[in-house]
């Protein structure tokens, strides 16, 4: 490809257009749309408000749409052709109109902005073939595809099953295709315990630690070893009985903190004090399924979320289970996880439907879900004798994505920051809200 | 009647915890503990002490303790 584009203004309606859709050459193409492309840095990227500001500032119009705005995650591509600017959240990409003469005086401006990495005239695109490159030999059909970024989505047929291998979720995560198991990696899970005598984890690195006072880290309530099982579950759970497989990060180091009473509740003390010792103890993921039906945003969770990721740990919270979809409810992302440093996790179905009980983005900023990933009946380790149980949950979700990000750390050494971006951008997108899954179903790396 | 509350530190505090404790002690909170990794001190203060607490330059937020639960 040529590197420059020396005419980002020159005439792009009538003629132009209507040739370069037919003509659609494939390559040195310099056709120009009058609109801009601005990639966010790092610094906003994945924090929808701060990209929307970001392009609000540069662009100058306050009339802004964006991807996440629209139902079923698909741009309406003549309100966005309407509006002044595009907001492309998951990407961390705005689109915006303007004439060459401003067109450079944004650039300018840009080029001094900490929170973008540039600004390029947006150029028309032609569907790839299977090889990955345009298709030249296509050309006459060639699609614009420019207004409307088609993503690689589910089918909608979908439906997944437990196997004798395997429980659906690990299926429809990659996780059963990944050669990685977390290994090196250690995984802080915060809740009710861990039944420390599960036949399944026999041998296992694994530390537990009580902060609920007058109960020890043994799991009373069974929530606790059903989320550790599938965070950090083996690979193959021993025979006899034998079982499907349920478990994402096998050979990561867990950490299990009980933070919450037989009953199923704690308070901050717990919750903050097992935080401390996960970071403490160098955890790269910090999975929580637990929260609060409160709307606002709790500074501490937010400043703790930040501390932690600057440390280089991850917070990953359940969005929530308030939402009764099917009486009309949506429901709203709590406590914790609608700080913007920590990561909510929605549930999802079989079919990779949004459960019903899962909670959708609330206008608070941070108060979106940020991921999605298996949350109805899901199969894991159980106290024994019982040993296994079929539960559903935003707390099921969570420790998908816990284990999933411990496999990502292993892959890449990222931590923090880095393997959110990473979990985000890994992730399939999905023909449903934004405001439901956010970025879409968590993919573990193949 | 004192409450239990959770204080996060702000910048200037935030890297000397214990020094955070001692005046957070002085101003006639409880605590209970310090968490050196957050920048967060939990106990329990009345509330006109509160008041003074949330004054203080390397206190970003003074909140009262929450309960969580399974989702």
């Amino acid at each position: 490809m040529a590197g420059s584009n020396p005419s980002p203004g020159s005439p792009s309606s009538g003629n132009g257009d209507s040739k370069r859709a037919h003509g659609a050459p494939a390559e040195g193409s310099d056709a120009s749309t009058g609109r801009y492309v601005v990639v966010l840095s790092d610094e906003v990227f994945a924090r929808e408000a701060d990209g929307i500001e970001t392009l609000r500032s540069l662009s100058g119009t306050s009339d802004i749409v964006s991807t996440s705005d629209f139902e079923f995650g698909a741009l309406d591509v003549d309100q966005a052709a309407s509006a002044g600017a595009t907001m492309f959240g998951d990407l961390g990409l705005g689109v915006f109109s303007a004439d060459p003469d401003r067109a450079e005086a944004i650039a300018e401006a840009a080029a001094q902005d900490s929170r973008i990495v540039s600004v390029e005239p947006e150029q028309l695109m032609y569907a790839l073939g299977d090889s990955g490159r345009a298709s030249e030999a296509d050309g006459g059909t060639a699609e614009r595809i420019s207004a409307a970024p088609t993503w690689s989505v589910a089918s909608p047929s979908q439906q997944f099953a437990d196997t004798d291998q395997a429980t659906w979720g690990l299926q429809a995560t990659d996780t059963t295709k990944s050669p990685l198991a977390g290994a090196g990696i250690s995984v802080a899970v915060l809740d009710t315990g861990f039944d420390t005598q599960h036949p399944d984890f026999e041998g296992r690195e694994l530390s537990t630690r009580s902060f609920v006072p007058g109960q020890p880290g043994q799991d009373g309530n069974g929530h606790g070893t059903h989320c550790v099982g599938t965070s950090c579950g083996p690979q193959n759970p021993p025979e006899p009985p034998g079982s499907r497989r349920y478990g994402v990060a096998a050979e990561a180091e867990i950490l299990v903190g009980k933070v919450l009473g037989d009953q199923g509740s704690g308070s901050d003390t717990e919750i903050l004090a097992a935080i401390n010792w996960a970071i403490k103890n160098d955890c790269r993921v910090i999975s929580m399924s637990l929260g609060a039906n409160s709307r606002q945003v709790s500074k501490r969770y937010e400043t703790v979320g930040q501390r932690a990721l600057n440390r280089g740990s991850l917070i990953i919270a359940a969005a929530g289970n308030n939402a009764e979809r099917s009486a009309g409810d949506p429901g709203f992302v709590g406590v914790p996880a609608n700080s913007p440093s920590i990561m909510a996790v929605a549930a999802l179905d079989s079919k990779l439907g949004i459960a019903d009980f899962s909670a959708r983005s609330s206008s608070v900023e941070g108060g979106q879900v940020d991921i999605a990933a298996p949350g109805v009946e899901v199969y894991s380790s159980w106290p024994m004798d019982q040993r296994y149980n079929t539960i559903s949950g935003t707390s099921m979700a969570t420790p998908h994505v816990s284990g999933i990000a411990a496999l990502w750390a292993e892959r890449s050494g990222a931590r923090g920051e880095a393997l959110w971006s990473t979990l985000v951008r890994a992730a399939q997108r999905l023909e449903l809200p934004a405001a439901d899954v956010g970025a879409g179903l968590v993919k573990a790396p193949l | 009647m004192s409450e239990r509350v959770v204080i996060t530190l702000g910048e200037e505090w935030m890297n000397d915890p214990e020094t955070a404790a001692e005046e957070l002690r002085r101003s006639g909170m409880h605590v209970e503990q310090v968490l050196d990794q957050l920048g967060v001190v939990i106990g329990s203060l009345s509330s006109a002490d509160a008041e003074e607490v949330r004054g203080l330059s390397g206190v970003a937020a003074v909140e009262v303790e929450d309960t969580f639960g399974i989702p």
